[in-house]
């Protein structure tokens, strides 16, 4: 007992709800709902990069869907052409992103809100028409298909071999654990202070040192490497691409999952994720009906709860706060009540 | 007033400093030497570009022409975080604070040049790091005791009153650890009690070595705190001297009232 409660309850909360994520694959033996959890894994990822531009820093993208793109294509290039394995893939992927998403960046970040979100959309398009038109390199229309699986990895007591779904749910539960951590990590320094900062006034952050454009470059940079890890494991779990996955609809699928979930918030963006990821797959059947619905739900959103279901969440227990504070004021002032009234009858 | 050491080492130098908007000379042709230690005031009519100025000396708008000295470097040409770097920092006309910042987080800011943002003593941890975190952290807790605002540290810093706003912004700009301090109309907007209690925070704060630039209109507050006045208008240095001679000369008081007809 005195060991867990030098680890404290936080931690081993923690602990006991790592263990009980990776004990899922055990409880869910249909493949196609295996399958769903590993996109939502996917899915955290991106929404959590794109969440450190646009929540943190208040810079809004609507071409990160590219870069996912680059890190698959690259991941599809090499591991099919150079044959390259998985673990070399990651960080040539995570690098390139970074290299792009710098000059991206370093272009774009010059420009202000809605002209950003011009330039990061035209980025997107382009990059996707290159996806669609360089056939020797990209495959063209067809994408490129046959990407291996991770190399098998063997530790003791079992393995995963990369043959069914369930055996990538731990890897990708790692890549986001680690994303996570990382994330935390950036926020609780003075580089995510300065962010957030940044996100919140411009000028005043400005002129307490902190060199926006730089912090903000810096910023696109890091989260245009967590779309292309999240690529790189996407073309290594699905075997094929292709570029009408990358194009301007995914993009705005992120994005629409950083605003549902809540802006600057990692909770936030795992809710994001996994709901809106389940919802899209419910409506499989009609991709132009999930677009309109989307639209929507950002409307509203942005409306109602420009702070996401986090928002909703954070504001509904401040209410419950502030009424167990008035219950507890009129509780008080009760017992005065009562011992009044027993003085009375004495 | 039994006043600290006063210096004559210029501490910020404008010379010749210009800015035209469209066919307006916000700020024309003016030069004046801010001395380490001083409290000095601008004062002038409304707009009669004391704010342009703030903006020029920080960085935020590029001159036209002149040149802006902090000690005998040339700053006139940086930007504002740069500026800040060299250890100027400002509070804004208008407060400017972060919405969505705790009073401690907002203060906590302001450390980022103590801190820095490099990234991977940040992801690793690093001794250094967590040494920095604690002594920023411990900045904080000592300016918002010395601001008197430690007991609503956890309070989001825009919901507190407006002269406890205004202090939380010039706790931030502390943090920076500046030797030259610009305070663009601090009182603006407050009552006699909130005026009189941040003319006293400004003393304690020139009594730490800092040296304060103020704009402002309450000529009391002028009179009080200032070893030495400059007077624009029409963004043109009127006069210039202690509160004694600005008082009594015949040019500040016609920019204030207008001419007084002698004839009549």
């Amino acid at each position: 007992m005195e060991h867990i409660r030098k680890l404290g309850y936080r931690r081993l909360g923690l602990l006991i709800g790592v263990l009980a994520l990776l004990m899922i694959p055990l409880g869910i033996t249909n493949p196609y709902f295996m399958y769903v959890i590993n996109l939502i894994l996917i899915y955290i990822l991106l929404v959590l990069g794109l969440d450190l531009l646009v929540g943190y820093t208040g810079q809004v993208s609507i071409g990160h869907g590219a870069f996912f793109g680059i890190g698959a294509y690259i991941a599809a290039i090499f591991s099919t052409k150079l044959g390259l394995s998985f673990w070399l893939t990651l960080p040539i992927a995570i690098l390139a992103t970074a290299i792009i998403g710098f000059i991206i960046g370093f272009i774009g970040l010059k420009l202000i809100e809605e002209y950003l979100v011009m330039a990061t959309l035209a980025f997107g398009t382009i990059i996707w028409l290159v996806f669609l038109n360089w056939t020797d390199v990209t495959g063209g229309p067809m994408g490129i298909a046959l990407i291996p699986p991770p190399p098998e990895m063997n530790f003791g007591l079992f393995t995963l071999s990369f043959t069914q779904y369930a055996d990538y749910y731990p890897l990708l539960l790692f890549f986001v654990i680690v994303a996570i951590i990382i994330t935390k990590l950036l926020i609780n320094s003075g580089f995510g202070r300065s962010c957030t900062a940044i996100r919140d006034d411009e000028l005043a952050a400005q002129s307490m040192g902190i060199p926006v454009f730089r912090t903000k470059v810096i910023m696109f940079t890091i989260s245009a490497s967590y779309c292309g890890a999240a690529g790189t494991l996407y073309a290594h779990f699905i075997h094929v691409v292709s570029p009408e996955t990358f194009n301007f609809t995914m993009s705005v699928t992120i994005l629409t999952m950083v605003m549902i979930g809540g802006q600057g918030s990692i909770i936030g963006a795992v809710l994001g994720a996994s709901l809106l990821t389940i919802f899209s797959e419910a409506l499989r059947a009609a991709p132009e009906l999930r677009m309109l619905i989307y639209g929507l739900l950002i409307v509203i959103m942005m409306m109602f709860f420009p702070r996401g279901i986090m928002g909703i969440i954070s504001f509904y227990r401040k209410l419950i706060e502030k009424r167990a504070l008035l219950k507890k004021l009129k509780g008080g002032k009760a017992t005065v009540d009562v011992k009044k009234e027993g003085l009375g009858y004495e | 007033m039994n006043k600290k050491n006063l210096t004559d080492t210029a501490i910020l130098t404008v010379a010749g400093l210009s800015k035209s908007f469209g066919g307006v000379k916000a700020v024309n042709d003016l030069s004046f030497s801010v001395k380490k230690n001083h409290i000095h005031a601008i004062i002038g009519p409304n707009g009669a570009g004391k704010s342009t100025l703030f903006n020029l000396i920080t960085g935020i708008i590029p001159p036209d022409e002149g040149e802006v000295r902090f000690f005998t470097t040339d700053i006139t040409s940086l930007r504002s975080d740069q500026i800040a770097k060299h250890g100027v920092s400002r509070t804004f006309q208008n407060i400017r604070l972060f919405p969505d910042m705790t009073v401690f987080e907002t203060v906590l800011i302001g450390t980022y040049l103590l801190t820095g943002a490099k990234l991977a003593p940040a992801l690793l941890r690093t001794k250094a790091f967590r040494e920095n975190e604690r002594v920023a952290k411990q900045r904080v807790e000592e300016i918002l005791k010395f601001v008197g605002l430690w007991d609503v540290r956890d309070e989001y810093a825009a919901q507190l009153s407006y002269g406890n706003q205004r202090r939380v912004e010039i706790a931030r700009a502390l943090a920076t650890q500046p030797q030259l301090l610009l305070l663009d109309e601090p009182t603006a907007g407050m009552n006699p009690k909130e005026t009189k209690e941040l003319m006293d925070l400004f003393t304690a704060v020139n009594n730490e070595g800092i040296t304060i630039l103020i704009i402002a209109h309450d000529m009391n507050l002028v009179n009080t705190l200032s070893d030495h006045i400059t007077v624009i208008n029409f963004g043109e240095k009127l006069v210039e001297g202690t509160a004694d001679v600005i008082q009594k000369h015949p040019a500040v008081i016609e920019a204030y009232m207008g001419k007084v007809k002698v004839d009549a």
